[in-house]
């Protein structure tokens, strides 16, 4: 369910179709994943699942895979809290 | 967005109603990032869009709010381009001045506290009242420069933000009872800086308003400042670009003029015909009170010279029992300027409303509960402004203040008089469908003539009638206030003018004739009609005077012209109604002639004369 909802935002923010997004994706496979796209991205996954990143984590978040394990982290604290 | 839709729109199989749909509902901040994106492929589905160039000089980061600007204005229907200033190079920018500048249609200069007087929330509470007052006064002096130059460079709508308060208070509760507070800083600057806007016609962008509105915490993006130097959050990023889009918007396109309402489950709860008046919703418990503070809203509209007009499918009797006789009811009759409450078809309705007004449909916004009316309106007079009234009235506040359609930027004496002239012609208009003639229409108005020869006081209504008068205008030759004057002291002129009211009020000065000796004839140099008093019989009367003051002064026939145009086909007929002669005619001009005495020209018994020296 996360899984998908991420690639549904990707898909969104950086107007690519669905099939061309992978767990492999990242900012050095995908061109249009500049730096510019990826606060973008930042700020609309932070509003899809109600999270708040920190500059640090930002700056971590550089593939798919990162993506999902930072999300996946923050959304199980939440749940513990 | 569902994901279908957005791979239909990357592989553009999309058809325009489904864009402009998808256009209106999007609100996401990912949605908004995506529309920017795939906006370049769609340009023939906005080629009809107005276009606008909007420049903004800033004294900080705005690059990231330029995707939700963007889209705000697709939006409203138009195509912006969004230019930016240098960054923090306000002065510069202006005194230069950006060779863009004078292509702009709009001109916004956007700056914060922060960049003004970065230091001043920490330090606040270790600054003398003095060196407080000091401060504003620096910064007041500075943003009226500003101000002077972007009016020197750019001559079209000029916009400063004013100041949105800063993410810190120096004290959580000592500040609120301080007179010399932070808060009170803050707004007493942004009462200033109005003040002088204002003066120079300088319209302000309400950072401050926004920020009430999205609320301080979801306002800031704290970590994005560091990073970038960009302010603003996801929530306030779209409600600022909005704020901007919709503000900008009411420059473009004037706001609409009539609002039709329904009346069951719109301006009350329930159904007046089943539930009758002891049974509608309408006072101070819910769901009452959500209708009647709507009804207050719509009270507010009327205020700003929105005419209200009713459309509704009831017995007459049962409706009007509420507006006259409801405790609780907000509006009353004559709030509205026309109603229609019978069983003909609300399209029916929206038709005789538009004709009796004599303004078209597409300056109407049509509010309905029913699912059914709104769907047939929105078919059938696609040109209708359409809202479905919520099912919840707890959902009213929040329908309510999405309607952008009456939003406007300054309200004049002018409007709010206006508002009130259709009222009387709308009541006319509803007469004279309910007269059997038009001679008893003629009579029941109980019109009122004054006619006399001008003197100063009229110069300037009869100039600026001669210069708007297109229809009822026999020869359209324009004359200034001077000319005016020239011929009232010259001996071989006759000016005369005509004030007309009735029952349902006061028209002003609504006729002017220019008359110029010829041996022993007049010639008419002049003669028209204010097309507010046109079909009432007021050209004869007129005429009848002239003739009057013809046989006076013992003149023997009058001459006069009719000189053809694209818009006075309406005053063609004049001379043959009254038994004048054609004695010229080419394809310019025309030329009348009649003899004094051999036409009998008495006043039409309707009226009541009152000849003025």
């Amino acid at each position: 369910m996360v899984e998908e909802k991420v690639f549904e935002v990707f898909s969104t923010v950086m107007g690519v179709p669905r099939e061309k997004i992978s767990k492999d994706t990242s900012v050095e496979n995908l061109e249009v994943w500049d730096s510019v796209q990826h606060l973008n991205l930042i700020l609309s996954l932070e509003e899809e699942f109600s999270v708040k990143f920190s500059p640090e984590e930002i700056q971590e978040m550089l593939s798919i895979q990162a993506i999902l394990s930072k999300i996946n982290e923050k959304l199980n604290s939440k749940i513990l809290l | 967005m569902k994901e279908d839709i957005k791979e239909r729109f990357l592989k553009k199989e999309i058809s325009k109603e489904e864009f402009l749909s998808y256009l209106k509902d999007l609100k996401d901040y990912k949605d908004y990032l995506f529309f920017w994106q795939v906006i370049k492929d769609y340009g023939d589905f906005i080629k009809d869009f107005k276009k606008c160039k909007v420049g903004i000089l800033r004294s900080f980061t705005l690059e990231t709010m330029i995707p939700f600007l963007k889209v705000s204005f697709l939006k409203r229907n138009l195509d912006a381009k969004i230019i930016l200033g240098n960054f923090n190079s306000i002065y510069q920018d202006l005194s230069q001045p950006l060779e863009w500048i004078k292509d702009l249609e709009f001109l916004i200069i956007f700056y914060r506290m922060e960049d003004f007087s970065p230091d001043l929330p920490y330090k606040f509470n270790n600054m003398s009242p003095e060196e407080k007052e000091k401060e504003a006064s620096r910064i007041k002096e500075l943003l009226n420069s500003w101000m002077e130059l972007a009016l020197k460079v750019f001559k079209g709508p000029v916009f400063f933000s004013n100041f949105d308060f800063p993410n810190y208070f120096p004290s959580e509760y000592y500040d609120s009872q301080d007179l010399n507070g932070l808060l009170y800083f803050v707004n007493k600057l942004n009462y200033d800086v109005l003040e002088i806007a204002r003066d120079k016609n300088i319209y302000i962008i309400d950072l401050f308003k926004v920020q009430l509105r999205c609320g301080l915490k979801d306002y800031f993006d704290e970590r994005m400042y560091y990073i970038s130097k960009y302010p603003f959050s996801q929530k306030s990023t779209i409600m600022i670009s909005n704020h901007i889009s919709r503000f900008l918007k009411a420059f473009l396109f004037p706001p609409k003029k009539v609002l039709v309402l329904d009346l069951d489950n719109t301006l009350w709860g329930g159904i007046i015909g089943e539930d009758g008046i002891n049974g509608i919703k309408l006072g101070p418990d819910y769901p009452g009170s959500a209708y009647v503070n709507f009804q207050k809203k719509i009270l507010n509209l009327y205020y700003n010279g929105v005419l209200l007009a009713i459309s509704s499918k009831n017995n007459y009797e049962d409706a009007m029992d509420v507006f006259k006789n409801h405790p609780n009811t907000v509006l009353k009759e004559e709030n509205f300027v026309v109603m229609r409450i019978n069983w003909d078809e609300k399209e029916s309705h929206l038709k005789e409303i538009s004709k009796i007004l004599n303004l078209g449909t597409d300056s109407f916004v049509f509010i309905d509960d029913s699912e059914y009316e709104c769907e047939r309106i929105k078919k059938t007079m696609p040109e209708v402004t359409v809202y479905k009234m919520p099912k919840d009235p707890t959902e009213i506040t929040t329908f309510f203040e999405k309607i952008e359609d009456f939003d406007f930027v300054n309200i004049s004496e002018e409007d709010r008089k206006r508002a009130k002239m259709y009222h009387e012609e709308a009541r006319r208009e509803e007469l004279k469908i309910s007269s059997p003639t038009l001679e008893d229409f003629y009579f029941s108005l109980k019109m009122k003539l004054q006619i006399g020869s001008v003197t100063a006081d009229k110069f300037q209504r009869i100039s600026q009638l001669t210069q708007r008068t297109n229809q009822f205008n026999l020869t359209t030759k324009r004359y200034t206030e001077e000319d005016i004057k020239y011929f009232s002291e010259n001996e071989d002129y006759r000016l005369y003018w005509a004030r007309l009211s009735d029952n349902f009020g006061d028209y002003g000065i609504i006729a002017a004739a220019i008359l110029l000796r010829e041996n022993d004839g007049f010639i008419i140099d002049t003669f028209l009609l204010s097309c507010r008093a046109i079909q009432r019989t007021v050209e004869t009367a007129f005429l009848a005077y002239i003739f009057k003051k013809a046989k006076e002064e013992g003149i023997k026939y009058i001459k006069g012209k009719i000189i053809y145009t694209k818009k006075n086909i309406p005053a063609r007929d004049f001379y043959q109604r009254h038994n004048f002669t054609k004695i010229t005619q080419n394809e310019n001009e025309e030329e009348w002639f009649a003899e004094v005495n051999s036409i009998n020209l008495n006043y039409p018994e309707w009226f009541q004369i009152e000849e003025v020296s």
